[in-house]
Formats: C-alpha cells, structure tokens, sequence
C-alpha cells in the first residue's frame, strides 16, 4: 500500500464535502489546523506532509525526531512549528560538552535568600527544540529523555512540573555522521514519530532560493494560535473515536511487525499507543471524528519505523525499516470479514 | 474484553466430560434434532417398494417422534450425552413394546414376562417374510418391527452424531445405511425420488447443525445469513451433477451393483413383484433353487405357483384373496369359469421336492385336483387354483405328490368357441386401466382386429410377439431401463421389440384383455432336464424325474375361453413348450372379421403382414438390446438436459440478482427512515461486489479509501460516478468506523477555554442511486465479454466464499 498515495487521497476526499465541520463562534479545529500548516507551508518549501505529521504529533502530545543530512530545513521546520503557536519555546544545541544539568536547570545558592534556588534550563518550555541531539553525549541525551517522559523535572529532590502543553522536537544527523553518539533503542521509542525531511524538489527549491536570499522566513511568522486553542484541539484529538475493527487492525499491523522474519525488534506496545494516538491526530486534522483505517495506516511509517530494527540480511539486501513498514501495510488485511448483508 | 463463561451446575463428573462443552443456552438442538428426524424419514422413503409403500410411514413416525423427543428433551434437562443417547434406547423399547408386544407388557410400554417369546415368533415371522416374500413385502407385524427397530436405532445414532456429538456430516453414514437395503434388494436401486429427499434432507441437517453452531459461537446472536446460501449452492450444485453426470456418461450398469449404480429416471412404476424377481433369477448365471419333481405326464409340465391378475396398480401383481380361500388342499375343488363336466381330461401324478426352495405359493402342474404329504396349513384358490401357506410356511424341504388333471384341448375344439362377454369370469381378470398406452391398443387392434374369434385373435397375438423381430434378452429391459411388469414398461416393450418372459407374458395378457379375452399370468417354472431317474408313483406308475432351478423360471399367459377353461399360450420365443392346441397354423380357425364386413371386401390382410408393417413402421426402434431405448427418448431427454442446463447456468445471476434485491431494499429502508443499521454497509458491499464483477476486486487489504481509490483510477470514473462512489464510501466509513453512541463532540470545555469546534456530524444516508450511477459507468466501461460473466458468473459469488474463510 503506498502510503504517500493515501496521503493525496485523503487531501482529494470528496466525502469531506459532506463531513466537514460546520462554522460556529471563533475559529473551528479545522480553521486552526489550516492556519497553522499554511504558515509552516510559507516558510518550508515543498514540504506539506512534514508540516502536516509534525501538527499531528503536536496534537497527540508525542514527541518528534526530525531526522535528516545537514541543511535540510529540519531546525527550521521544528521553529517555524513553535513560533505559529503563541507560547513558549527554547532551543538546546546539543554539544558533546552539554551537561544534564545545562537542560534542566541547576540550583543554585542565593547570596540574598541564604538558600538554594532553582534556575530552570532551557527544558522549561511549551516547545523545546534539541537540535542535532544525537552530537550530546548519552549522559545528557537522557537528561531530556527523562523530561520528555515524565512531563517533570527533579533537581536536587525538587520535582518541577514542566509545560503544558509540552513537546520535544529533537533533530539529528545521520548516525554515521563524524562525532554523534547515536540514540539508543530504548530512546528512540519515547519520540512518537520520526520524519526524513528529504530533499525539496527541484521547482521547491528555486522559490526557496528566491524567498530566502533576502530576509530570514521566520520574521514574518506570526503565531496563528494560541495556548488554549492547542490544549482544547488535544482535547478534542483525545476523543476521537476508535472503533474496534480499527483498534484490531492496529494490532496486527504490530504484530505483524513482531513476527517479520526481517525484523530483530518489532513495535512495542507503546508504539502501538502512539501509534493510534497519532492516527487520531491525523483523523481529526481531516475534520472526523472517528478513525480509520486509513489514517493508521498513513501514519505507522513515521511512527514505528524509527523503532524497529533490522537484521543483518535485511540491511545488507538494502532493505530500510520504512521499506518493511510498507510490506507490512500491505500484508495486513484490512477487514475483519467482508462486509455482509 | 473478558467474559467469564460459567459451568453448568449440572456439569458432567470431571473424567467424563462430553466431547465438547455445549455452552448453556441452547435451545436450538431441538433444530437439529428436528432436522435429523426429517432425514430419517427422507431416508425410510426409499423402503417404498422394499415394504408395501408407504405402509411403513405410521409405525416408524410413531417410533421415531418418542425417541427423539426424548432425546432432545434430556438434552434441554442437561444430561450427558451419553445418557441421552441412553435414554433414546430405553424410549425406543418403550415404544417397540407399545406397538408390537403390548398385549405381552406391562403397562404397554415395558417388556413383560411373555415378550421374548412373542419377539421370537415375530422374528421368525420376519424372518420368514425376507425368505420367502418377493419384495414389495407386506407389512406384516414382524418385518415392521424390524423396520423400526432398525430405524429407530439408526434415528438415535443421526442425532447423536449431529446434536451431541455435534458431527452432523459423520450422520450421513447412518442415513446411507438405511438406502443400502432398497439399494440391494430393489432391482432400480434407491430410486432417484428416493435419493433426491434423502440427500436434500442430510443438506438441511448440516445447514441446521451449522445454523446451531452459529449461533452457539456467536452467543445467541443473530447468525449470518450467508451460511444457508452458500451451503444451498454447493448442496444442490453437487445433486444436480450427481443427477444429471450419470445421464451422459454411458456404461454404469456392471459392477457389483449393476442396477444401483445408475439412478432410474423411468423406473417408476416398478417395485419388486414377483415378475421382477423372476427376471433376477434368469439373469443368475449359476442358477440356484434346484427342484426336483417327477411326474407321469407324457407332454412337457410347467410348474405353476401363482398368478398375477391383478392390473388394476397398472401393474401386474399377485392377488392372495384369503376371504376366497378355501383351506385344506386334500381335495380341491373345480376352478370358477371351468367346464362343468370336463370330458377328456388326463390325470397327471407329480411328485414335487422342493429341498431349499421357499414360497409362500405352492409349485403344482395344472389344474391340481388334490394334493397330498404336504405339511403345514394350505389354502386354496378358487378363482384361480393357487395354493397358498395359511400359518406363515412354506414350500421349503417339501416332498409332495400332486393330483392335476389336464384338459385336452384341440386346435379345432378352442377355433369354434365364439366371442362372449365372460360373465362368470369375475372383474379382475378383464379390467384394463383407462390409459392404457396407445401402442397397445393400436398393436392389438392390428395383430388381432381381424379376426372375431378369440382363439385365432390369442395365436394371432402370439405369432406376433413369437415373430423374428423380437429379441429375447434378459439384459435389454434393465439396462433400458423398463424392467417390471408395469403398464409402461409393456409399451416400451413394444416399441424396443426386447425382453424376456415377464415381458412376451405380460404383454399378451394386457393386448388380450385389450381385445376382449381375460387373461392372467403364470408365473413358475418351465419343464426344465429330465435326470434320466425314474421313481414309483401311486397305483403302480412310473414317474420320470426332472430337475428345475432359478434359470428355469418363467411366466406365462393363460387365456379364458368360455367352455374351455384357462388355457396356457407361449409367446416367448426359445423358451418353454408351445402347447400343441397353440401351435402356428397357416390360417385361422374361425371366421375372419372382414369376412362379415361387406364394406370392406377387398383388402385381404393377414397376421404375417400386419406384423411385418408394424415392424417397419418401428424399425429404428427395433434396434438391438438396449441402444433402442435411450435413442427413443433422446428428443425429451436432450431437452430436459439442456433446460436443466439453463437452469444450473442461471443459479449465480438469480443468487447475484436476489442478493442485490435484498440490499437494495435495506437501503431504501433507511431512506425513508434515516438511521436505519446496515444501509451503508449494505450499498457498499453491494458497491464493491459489483466492481469485483467487472474486474475490479476488493482486497483483503484494502481500506474503503483505498479500494475506493483504485477504482476510480483504474475504471476512470469521474464526474457523477466518481461523487457517487465517494459518497457511498463516506457513508460505509461512518457506518463502520464513527462512534453512533451520540456524544457531544466539540462542546465548550469544562476549563471555559474557547471552544474549537465540531469536528464532524453524520454524513447523509446513502442512496441506491448512487449504486446505480457505479454500476452504470463500471458497465459503460467494460467490454461486452465482462459485461456477461459479469452477470452469469458473478465473481462476487465466490469470493464471499473466500472471504469467509478468514
């Protein structure tokens, strides 16, 4: 099944003719989520569907890895995402020097107060950007990690609650890029989905190259939405209905991936959590309020590729973890039975 | 979802426990057990012809309904199922004992003091019947407890293999051994009635186990419907090729069931008689049933045991009379319709052994006039001098001597006897059914309307049948399948020119009665091989001995003449003796009928000519054994083929055709009444079958989207289809997939935030003119070869197969 195909179709649905929302007072799920991607559209040359997944992994509360070669646009695109929505948003540049504590924030004595205080690090933000993560040394990656899943910070046997919402967009290189300490398994489980930015192409980057010369595009952003707006849309996302035929489906293109004779490691069933937290996202986003197949489907590239690992055959024979997610996709039937009646 | 299924408190002793655990709840085995009650009456059909036809049907319901009643009662009460199959054995004594030994009960339904040696008399009884009895055999008490013991049990093992066991299709072995006996005993085999019911009743017993399973596996929950179709295809498909294959494959009369293996569609009037019997016999190549007898007669005698005069089941059958018997055969009285004062007549001493041979009908030469050293009770015919057994006996290990007195009869003597109306000879022996085939009355009319005597009409008709242009053949009837004694077995006798003696006897019997004389048939055995030993008879004779077996056994006519009594004729030809007074002559006798016809004087005809035009008119025919037959009905059969053909070819389109009615109506429900569950499920199944009809087939892995997707791109639907098929898929997403608990999605949120808004409401019902607008563009689009295996062999068909396989 060609997810990308999925992907055009469901932008070409005649059907959302008849099921879009109506207008009501104030701005609606789908006025929001229009502005927000026209705005990253205006700044990303050519890159709709990464805007797109990067909004829907905002609204699943996941976290994202922006994966890609240098200078392709994936700091820009995890800016961009932060500045359209009106909140707070802090970006780390990961060194090999970094310490856990330059993310957390430190306590510190108060000359004044006679006692410790404590100075909250860049980790303290709606957005956090952790850009090139992969170039920290573990010690400080999972320092991050930690925040990213436990929403909360303890320093010095202080808890301190984090944003809400709260959204890591980390970047990387390449593993086998010079001087990175590549994400363990384990880590790379925590973000909900990864995406490779890809090239743009050829047209895309000619505007890209006219547009940009000048001005930097980030200074005409405005945020288009706010904290509230965010946090009602996640609630919203949040119930978004499943249907049992779709939570079936879900797990047995886990399974699937479990028992892929390719595969050493398949989807954990976090994954498979996220995975259909995140086709909720992208239902939603398409302006229902139920899920389909469909959107499981368009989304489990980015979301369990990154975790599965590949045995030594399936590498040699140049096959890719997404190339496996399709084969997947493509295997697993969809129906529980034909429909009847 | 976990679901926590209790044990019944009544569970079975752990060690014990049945083969599979029947959940509580079930009240759909009495179903079953209903359904296995109809196959073993489906199948007990086929006893017609075995036992007198449908004689068996009260006995055998009044059996089967207790036991299975009870049966399934004890299964509603949770018993073992064991113990229920227990329980149907002990209701079934009950109720053997209530039908058949009750005066010997207690209570009427428990075995009394006296039982066992009432069923002993009962089972010997029986036991007697299948020695000696030709089948149809009469239902008499013991063969009928036979009957429903057998079946009974056979009833208790199908529902115990089908309802406890819950192995419906092992119960077809129980049904096929009910068919194995008609198989065997009766010379057509089950009979295609028969066979069709049985297995339509064994196809309703898996659909209704099966319904049942349903059921059981989906707690209670309205079963699929699909199942009874599916199996209702395959069921009849697989009958009518088991019906209609055998028609046109040739050879399947050898083997070891030669008559068995081919279903008859023509045997129908046939059951087995004595006629038929009689046709086993001669076809035994070995011949068994050696009787000896000697006698001091100096022309060949016939052995004779009964006759058949009996037409009116348009069949020849036997008539016992046993309110005209008379008991006692030491001294036998005249036969009615017999001269009163026989002047030259010749007694004939017999002394008949009988060794292994046994019937209730006694062998004697004609007309016996006293019989002696018989043992056991016989009984007397006056109409027509049988002898019967009265106390159940037989002729088995007999040694008897036979008085008969045989009238000498004359050519000349029978030539001057003019037509009469035959008042003395009672009914039985001239009636004739009203539809009498056509070609007998015709081939009467032309054998032996010329003349007006009876004799000369008798050796007319004899002359004919005796003529070259017909075969003797013991193998023709039954591979032409007309084998019997039947009205319509005589006609295709007639037409294909071969048979043996049942047939050359009846034949002339009935195109006697056709032209006026009574008539009935002999039925025993011709002179047989003298032995060459000679014995002493009573007052100093000498009795020269001869030996007859089965290959002996034949019919004839006898023909009443008034004044003269029942004469004997031969028209078989190569078989038995032609009496003197029957011998071919050049002329007739008596005057000839257009002798007295002034109107007609010159058209001189003869039997020679008559006979010879007949056979012309015939010839193609006339054929040798066995092609004539099935050439005849070519025309009929053909066509019948061909329109069973037709029919079959049109199965799928009116399966495809009523399923789409049926859809089509459920969503024209929900059009009037919005809401209505299943509408857009149904237009889209409907939706998706039609496009896998032209070519464009649903994948297991397809979503509607992207099955919906490829459709339009492969079928290039745009404009109005294209919205139709998006609109149809909208609705079967909402149907499917949407939350239809209402819920108030998009509500201001409990924190006061400002509210985001509604994501979604419910799409519009879906129409059926959407269905129509795709099937339209999806034909438009399609070459007329899909176009028509689209309709006559809709793909969709099997794949709802395949797809329940998953």
């Amino acid at each position: 099944m060609d997810v990308q195909h999925n992907i055009a179709e469901v932008a070409a649905d005649p059907g959302l003719a008849v099921t879009a929302g109506p207008e009501v007072s104030g701005a609606t799920f789908h006025d929001i989520s229009t502005r927000i991607l026209g705005s990253i559209n205006t700044v990303i040359d050519g890159k709709p569907e990464a805007a797109r997944l990067a909004l829907t992994v905002l609204l699943a509360q996941g976290h994202l890895l922006l994966e890609d070669v240098p200078g392709v646009g994936k700091t820009l695109l995890a800016k961009t995402l932060a500045r359209t929505i009106d909140c707070t948003v802090n970006r780390i540049q990961f060194t090999p020097d970094l310490l856990p504590s330059d993310v957390t924030g430190v306590s510190i004595f108060s000359q004044d107060t006679r006692r410790f205080e404590f100075r909250p690090g860049p980790v303290f933000a709606n957005i956090v950007i952790g850009d090139e993560i992969n170039r920290a040394s573990a010690k400080t990656q999972s320092s991050l990690l930690e925040c990213m899943e436990e929403h909360q910070v303890t320093v010095d046997g202080t808890t301190h609650a984090l944003g809400d919402p709260f959204m890591v967009v980390a970047t990387q290189n390449p593993i086998e890029m010079e001087g990175t300490y590549p994400l363990p398994e384990a880590q790379r489980d925590r973000f909900m989905a990864r995406i490779s930015m890809g090239y743009p192409d050829p047209r895309a980057e000619v505007d890209m190259l006219e547009t940009h010369q000048s001005v930097s595009p980030l200074e005409g952003i405005r945020p288009v939405a706010s904290v509230a707006d965010i946090a009602a849309m996640m609630r919203q996302v949040r119930d978004v209905y499943v249907s049992p035929a779709v939570k079936d489906y879900t797990v047995a293109v886990g399974q699937a991936t479990r028992q892929h004779p390719r595969l050493r490691l398949g989807a954990s069933p976090r994954s498979l959590l996220q995975l259909l937290r995140a086709a909720k996202a992208g239902a939603a986003l398409e302006g229902r309020d139920f899920v389909l197949p469909d959107d499981v489907a368009a989304i489990a590239d980015a979301v369990l590729a990154h975790r599965l690992l590949l045995d030594r055959k399936a590498t040699s024979a140049g096959e890719t973890a997404s190339s496996i997610v399709h084969d997947i996709l493509s295997r697993v039937p969809v129906a529980r039975e034909a429909p009847r009646r | 979802m976990t679901t926590t299924l209790s044990r019944p408190s009544s569970a079975p002793a752990p060690g014990a426990p049945p083969p599979r655990r029947v959940p509580s709840g079930d009240p759909w085995h009495w179903a079953v057990t209903g359904a296995s009650l109809l196959a073993v009456l489906a199948a007990a059909s086929s006893l017609n012809g075995v036992v007198e036809p449908w004689t068996w049907l009260m006995p055998v319901v009044l059996t089967l309904v207790p036991v299975l009643l009870a049966m399934a009662l004890s299964r509603t009460l949770r018993l073992n199922g064991a113990l229920s199959a227990l329980v149907g054995l002990v209701v079934l004594i009950g109720t053997l004992t209530a039908q058949f030994v009750r005066r010997q009960s207690i209570l009427g339904v428990v075995p009394g003091p006296g039982t066992s040696l009432e069923l002993r008399r009962l089972l010997a009884q029986a036991e007697e019947t299948v020695v000696s009895q030709v089948a149809p055999v009469l239902p008499a008490a013991g063969i009928m407890l036979i009957v429903c013991a057998a079946l009974g049990l056979v009833a208790i093992i199908v529902d115990m293999l089908s309802t406890t066991m819950r192995m419906p299709a092992a119960s077809g072995l129980g049904l096929v051994t009910i068919l194995i006996t008609p198989a065997v005993v009766k010379p057509n085999g089950v009979g295609m009635g028969a066979f069709i019911v049985t297995a339509l009743a064994f196809l309703l017993l898996l659909a209704t186990a099966q319904w049942r399973e349903n059921r059981l596996a989906s707690g209670g929950a309205r079963a699929s419907s699909g199942f009874a179709a599916r199996s209702a295809i395959i069921g009849s498909a697989a009958l009518a090729v088991t019906v209609i294959l055998p028609m046109f494959v040739p050879g399947f009369n050898s083997g070891l069931f030669p008559q068995g293996a081919r279903l008859n569609v023509w045997g129908n009037a046939t059951g087995l008689n004595p006629a038929v019997t009689l046709g086993n016999d001669l076809r035994n190549p070995t011949g068994f049933g050696r009787i000896a007898y000697a006698t001091d007669a100096d022309v060949p005698l016939y052995l004779r045991a009964v006759t058949l005069e009996d037409f009116s089941g348009r069949r020849w059958e036997p008539d016992q009379r046993l309110d005209a018997r008379e008991d006692g055969v030491a001294e036998i009285g005249a036969e009615a319709g017999a001269p009163e004062n026989p002047t030259d007549t010749t007694t004939v001493f017999t002394r008949v052994t009988t060794q292994s041979y046994a019937s209730p009908w006694l062998l004697a030469p004609y007309a016996p006039v006293a019989i002696s050293n018989l043992l056991g009770d016989w009984a007397w015919d006056p109409a027509n001098l049988s002898v019967l057994a009265t106390d159940g006996g037989s002729t088995a290990r007999q040694a008897y001597l036979v008085e008969s007195a045989a009238p000498q009869l004359t050519r000349e003597g029978l030539g001057a006897i003019g037509p009469s109306d035959y008042e003395e000879v009672p009914e039985v022996f001239t009636e004739l059914p009203e539809d009498v085939p056509e070609i007998v009355r015709t081939t009467t009319d032309e054998v032996a309307g010329e003349f007006v005597n009876p004799y000369d009409k008798a050796l007319a008709i004899q002359s004919y049948l005796r003529d070259a242009d017909f075969t003797y053949s013991v193998e023709a009837p039954v591979d032409g399948g007309y084998d019997g004694s039947g009205l319509d077995v005589m006609a295709r006798f007639l037409e294909t020119k071969s048979g043996y003696c049942v047939h050359y006897a009846g034949t002339m019997a009935v195109m006697a009665r056709a032209a006026g004389i009574p008539s009935r048939v002999g039925i025993g055995y011709t002179p047989g091989s003298p032995t060459g030993d000679t014995e002493e008879g009573p007052n100093g004779t000498e009795l020269r001995e001869f030996v007859v077996d089965s290959r002996n056994a034949h019919a004839w006519p006898e023909l009443f003449f008034e004044g003269a009594g029942w004469v004997r004729f031969e028209p078989t030809p190569s078989r038995g003796v032609v009496p003197n007074y029957a011998q071919q002559s050049t002329g007739p006798v008596g005057p000839r009928a257009d002798d007295t016809d002034a109107l007609n004087p010159g058209a001189p005809r003869n039997a020679g000519d008559e006979a010879g035009s007949t056979s012309e008119a015939s010839e193609d025919a006339a054929d040798p054994a066995g092609t004539g037959p099935q050439d005849e009905a070519g025309p009929a059969e053909g066509v019948l083929a061909l329109g069973g053909i037709v029919l079959l070819a049109l199965v799928p389109l009116l399966m495809r055709t009523s399923r789409t009615r049926s859809r089509r109506r459920s969503v024209g429900i929900s059009e009037v009444s919005p809401g209505a569950p299943g509408a857009a499920t149904a237009a889209w199944a409907e939706t998706t079958e039609m496009a896998g009809d032209y070519g464009y087939p649903l994948e297991p892995t397809d979503t509607p989207r992207t099955f919906a997707g490829r459709l339009t791109r492969e079928a290039a639907l745009e404009g109005g289809p294209a919205l139709s098929l998006g609109r149809l898929r909208s609705a079967y997403e909402y149907e499917e997939y949407a939350d239809h608990d209402a819920r108030a999605v998009g509500g201001p949120p409990a924190d006061g935030t400002r509210p985001v808004a509604t994501l979604a409401r419910p799409v519009a019902p879906p129409r059926w003119d959407d269905v129509d607008a795709v099937t339209r563009a999806l034909r438009s689009r399609s070459p007329w070869t899909r176009r028509i295996r689209a309709r006559l062999f809709p793909q969709s068909l099997l794949n709802r197969f395949r797809s329940s396989r998953r």
